[in-house]
């Protein structure tokens, strides 16, 4: 089987459904385990949420491109987009001791992706920001 | 994604999630759980044994509906959930704010114990 994945999604929410289910297809070909699939498709899902609903201020089409890949008891997972700079590492994590009233409601997707994954790195390439997940399985 | 109201009395509202709780479900879902739970102004038991997917959308769903709660006294725990959405729940914090039981009779005392 490849074990390559490559896509290219338009900055639209209604591409989500599409790009999960070709996850979940190259996820079963790689016969990873459950535990590994369900946190690269909730890690996946919440960074490009992140990016369709935070990278641009125009109302233009864009493009974010993925590629997941395979091999050695890893997943490897790269997004670019062409959006303003944004480094999900900066992000200090969201305070979860403190009590009810005080929660915020924000922050959350960007914790989610920072536990699951094993590995995130960051770079700015130009106008583009490409982020680099490693989850190990 | 729907939701069912299995009790709704004097006392306790309980509610049961069934699918994914994510973006593409969130619009109708968040209306339909905010009428059904904050409006009532009751403790509320959300029962997750059903809900396959949660992502942080579902998240900001549930705090905010615990949160809107609380100003009125009253609480949320969660039911049964799945060991992966359990997990996120607890990723996120929120087993601190909002108890995670699973079986009803639990849920009801730690209510109960909490009135």
């Amino acid at each position: 089987m490849p074990s390559d994945l490559n896509i290219r999604l338009r900055n639209d929410f209604g591409e989500l459904a599409g790009l999960r289910e070709k996850l979940k297809k190259f996820c079963e070909s790689q016969n990873l385990p459950q535990s590994g699939v369900f946190a690269v498709m909730l890690s996946l899902d919440e960074l490009v949420t992140n990016i369709i609903s935070y990278a641009w201020d125009d109302r233009l089409e864009h493009s974010i491109s993925i590629r997941a890949r395979c091999g050695d008891g890893v997943v490897e997972i790269e997004v670019e987009d062409d959006g303003k700079p944004f480094n999900p590492l900066k992000y200090a994590p969201p305070d979860l001791s403190s009590p009810i009233e005080e929660r915020h409601i924000g922050g959350l997707g960007i914790h989610l992706i920072q536990t699951y994954m094993d590995e995130i790195a960051y770079k700015r390439e130009g106008e583009r920001n490409c982020l680099l997940m490693r989850k190990r399985v | 994604m729907d939701m069912t109201v299995i009790n709704a009395d004097d006392e306790l509202t309980h509610v049961k999630l069934r699918g994914r709780v994510d973006l593409d479900t969130i619009g109708d879902l968040d209306r339909e759980f905010t009428r059904h739970t904050v409006t009532r102004r009751k403790d509320v038991i959300v029962d997750l044994s059903d809900v396959d997917y949660l992502a942080s959308i579902g998240l900001r769903m549930l705090i905010t509906a615990a949160k809107a709660l609380n100003k009125f006294g009253a609480r949320m725990v969660l039911l049964n959930p799945h060991p992966d959405v359990e997990d996120v729940l607890r990723t996120a914090g929120f087993d601190k704010v909002m108890p995670i039981e699973h079986d009803l009779e639990s849920a009801r005392e730690v209510l109960k114990a909490t009135a």
